[in-house]
């Protein structure tokens, strides 16, 4: 009896000993992120038989059990899908935004508006140089302001290019850290599993970034070890990956500069285009290929393009009214063609709009009148201050209207990036919340099993000391 | 249900965040005064601030305009009433030479005639800040072309030329201008001629009526044989009868340059309506535009009050949720 009672002891404070491991990793992991709890299951050892009776031998640790949940894993990778790909967008937008400085009394419509009224000033005073020389500045206003939009718009989608690479990069070292836990997984396997249980958070966590980039699909294998697809392409394949490129390219008709993700072999030749189908890497994308291109194709709304345009019309028909008109000094039945804005007769875009030299250097030459030697002649600039309410002057709009909308689109797009991101963030943190409601520690609780397992412990460690009385009893009986 | 320590903070952090959030959006609105500070917090409002602020400048210029018009059409006002007590003057010396008395001396009158024509050239080559009045719009010095026989850049010109049967006085009148029209915006919708044109007030070529005056001029200050008409002497009924066509024709003159006057003062009332509407459309805008984009001062500031409230309270959990845990028990 004695000797048993010992081992039973002995086997009750390896079990205690074992569950204060355990609940101390708990706590010590009580901040890790995506740490799932643990919990030592304590099984009854075998019984044996013994003067005719089944007894018991004492406790075994059974297992440690985790409280990974795959259901709310996936709900949460989506969602920081989503979550993230709503940060990308809103990033962007707000730079945007910055660019544009709206809302704003100096924004490119008042400054468009502003140009236009001093044609109607100059119209009603055409004779005076005052007017002249305001045409010239407000005209300068309006064109820096362009020039300030087209570099700003550039600036931001190199920045995006850098950033989509520096995801990439980003995407690819997960898949390999991912990969490699894979191969320690399935190593380790069958004999530690208390390692598998922690590298399979680790693994999980380095999902969840990756879920960042893109939409994740992830499938279990009977190794332990799984695959990671991004919008159903292969990324990681047990302990392999496929790494991911970004490729420029230039469409040859139109100059028009895309980017795409592909997949590639081992030796870094481009496989298949990918779509990361939402999160970040699509945002950017997206923006990098329509937002913010100039030469954009796609027919979804370019604000970079929108603004060229504008620019563009606005030259367009300033010049076609300018180059039928006379300067103060002009002479001849026939009009010297001057053009207010260059280049002329190419097209003008936003970044190149420029006000001719030959007006810049002398407001005379602005062509006002449409007779030579009449300084009161005012038929040009009627016509060109007409063009701020001509409803067809873009897109069936007048020019302030054109860029109102998208002024419009721009808020709305980045109001809609602000509530997507808002509720997503919600929507996350309640799938966290309701995962961590099964594999959250929560301390007070981890306190009481310390308690529980510590209290435990110190009964068994009574239970060696008693059967250590037991046996000194006996061992001293016959003295 | 259990609750993870970690959902606790997280829950609480997401709340103080929103709180800290509105807190500083309610005191960005109260300092700068104005409602939305990003195109996508009320894009619509925003948008339509843009539009009313464009709006408002454009009448701006358009007052502006009237303003600059106003002053040159009243100045055009003044000119014509004043053409026309000349003309009237002129009206008023043919009557006397009419008279059948032998106490004028008809040459003296003449020069009275004459000092009054050149009393109307130089009315009609006035100027508002330096733009001519009645040329069309050739209003600059430099568009009036010098060339023999005239001797300046004024629109109007007296040329002395040499006696002939019909204008034994040599006198004639040039002018130089052209009869366009000098339209302005006063709207985004409507235009305005602010000019009076020479053929307007003057008749054709812009010189007409003042060639009649010459005309009076020549039969009361010459004889039939072209020479100078001596004192006391009287017209004899073919030169009366000469003299009663051309007064007439003068008379016609005056009629019509009072009707313009008319017109041009409805010119003057016109724009003032227009000032004055769009004086108040203007105000309108900018209430709407006030509405729209100015912080509603008393709304904020309990709004923020509320905020404050809420982010004091949020704290104060803070501090309990740090405190509220089983180990703070545990000896």
């Amino acid at each position: 009896m004695g000797f048993s009672t010992l081992e039973i002891g002995k086997s009750a404070l390896l079990a205690q000993r074992y569950g204060l491991e355990v609940v101390s990793n708990n706590i010590s992991n009580a901040n890790t992120e995506g740490y799932s709890r643990k919990r030592a299951d304590l099984a009854t050892a075998n019984s044996k038989y013994e003067a005719g009776n089944f007894v018991g031998t004492g406790v075994i640790a059974d297992q440690l059990k985790s409280f990974r949940e795959e259901f709310f894993d996936k709900e949460i990778r989506n969602s920081i899908t989503r979550n993230a790909g709503y940060e990308a967008d809103q990033e962007i937008l707000k730079r945007i935004e910055g660019v544009l400085g709206e809302p704003s009394e100096m924004g490119l419509n008042s400054l468009i508006s502003d140009f236009f009224i001093s044609w109607d000033e100059l119209a009603s005073n055409p004779d005076k140089s005052a007017y002249r020389q305001k045409v010239i500045s407000s005209a300068r206003s309006m064109t820096d302001k362009f020039h300030q939009l087209a570099e700003g718009f550039e600036e931001a989608r190199i920045d995006v290019l850098s950033k989509l690479r520096d995801n990439v990069a980003e995407v690819n070292s997960l898949a390999k850290r991912i990969a490699e836990i894979n191969s320690r997984i399935s190593d380790n396997h069958s004999s530690a599993l208390d390692g598998d249980l922690n590298m399979a958070d680790q693994r999980e966590v380095l999902i969840e970034q990756l879920a960042e980039y893109g939409k994740m699909n992830v499938s279990h294998n009977e190794d332990g070890t799984v695959n990671v697809y991004m919008n159903g392409m292969n990324l990681v394949t047990g302990k392999s990956i496929n790494e991911l490129k970004l490729v420029e390219s230039t469409n040859g008709t139109t100059n028009e500069r895309t980017i795409g993700l592909y997949t590639t072999d081992k030796q870094g030749n481009v496989l298949n285009k990918i779509n990361p189908g939402a999160g970040k890497i699509e945002a950017q994308m997206k923006h990098y290929n329509e937002t913010l291109d100039k030469d954009d194709t796609s027919g979804n709304f370019s604000i970079a393009k929108s603004i060229n345009e504008l620019a563009k019309e606005i030259a367009a028909n300033v010049n076609m009214a300018s180059v039928g008109g006379f300067g103060l000094n002009d002479t001849g039945a026939v009009p010297p063609g001057r053009s207010f804005f260059v280049p002329y007769p190419t097209d003008a875009d936003a970044l190149s709009i420029q006000v001719n030299a030959v007006i810049l250097n002398d407001s005379d030459n602005i062509p006002l009148s449409s007779v030579a030697g009449e300084s009161g002649n005012n038929q040009i600039g009627l016509q060109i201050a007409a063009l701020a309410d001509d409803i067809n002057f873009i897109n069936n709009r007048t020019p302030g209207e054109y860029y109102s909308d998208l002024l419009s689109k721009a808020g709305n797009m980045l109001n809609d990036s602000q509530t997507g991101l808002k509720n997503s963030t919600m929507v996350l943190d309640q799938m966290k919340n309701q995962r961590d409601t099964i594999i959250g520690v929560n301390l007070d609780e981890e306190a009481v099993n310390l308690i529980k397992f510590q209290r435990s412990f110190e009964a068994a460690s009574r239970v060696v000391n008693m059967a250590d009385e037991v046996l000194g009893t006996i061992v001293n009986l016959g003295r | 249900m259990r609750v993870s320590t970690n959902s606790i903070y997280r829950d609480y952090q997401r709340n103080l965040n929103d709180s800290q959030f509105k807190v500083n959006s309610e005191n960005l609105r109260i300092s700068s005064g104005k409602k939305n500070h990003s195109i996508a917090e009320n894009t619509a409002d925003v948008v339509e601030v843009d539009l009313f602020r464009n709006k408002i400048s454009r009448n701006e210029a358009f007052l502006n305009n009237i303003g600059a018009n106003l002053d040159k059409l009243q100045q055009t006002d003044t000119t014509l009433r004043e053409i026309s007590d000349k003309m009237q003057e002129i009206r008023d010396y043919v009557v006397d030479v009419s008279k059948t008395s032998t106490g004028y001396n008809h040459f003296a009158i003449a020069q009275s005639i004459k000092g009054a024509l050149e009393d109307i050239v130089t009315l009609a080559n006035s100027d508002n800040n330096g733009a001519y009045l009645f040329s069309g719009n050739m209003t600059s010095p430099k568009d009036i072309k010098n060339a023999n026989p005239t001797l300046n850049n004024l629109p109007f010109e007296i040329i002395q030329g040499t006696a002939t049967p019909t204008n034994p006085s040599g006198l004639s009148i040039v002018y130089k201008g052209n009869n366009e029209d000098i339209n302005v915006n006063i709207t985004d919708k409507s235009q305005e001629r602010v000019n009076t044109k020479a053929e307007e007030i003057f008749g054709a070529g812009g010189t007409e009526a003042l060639q009649k005056i010459i005309d009076i001029y020549n039969v009361v200050a010459f004889d039939q044989s072209g020479a100078q008409r001596p004192a006391r002497t009287l017209l004899n009924a073919e030169e009366l009868a000469k003299l009663n066509t051309l007064q007439k024709d003068v008379a016609d003159k005056y009629d019509e340059m009072n009707i313009l006057a008319a017109v041009n003062g409805s010119k003057i009332n016109r724009l003032e309506s227009t000032r004055n509407f769009l004086l108040d459309e203007n105000l309108r805008l900018d209430e709407y535009r006030s509405i729209k984009e100015d912080t509603d001062i008393a709304e904020s500031a309990m709004n923020l009050k509320r905020e404050e409230n809420i982010l004091q309270f949020a704290l104060q959990v803070g501090s309990r949720i740090n405190q509220l845990n089983l180990f703070q028990f545990l000896s």
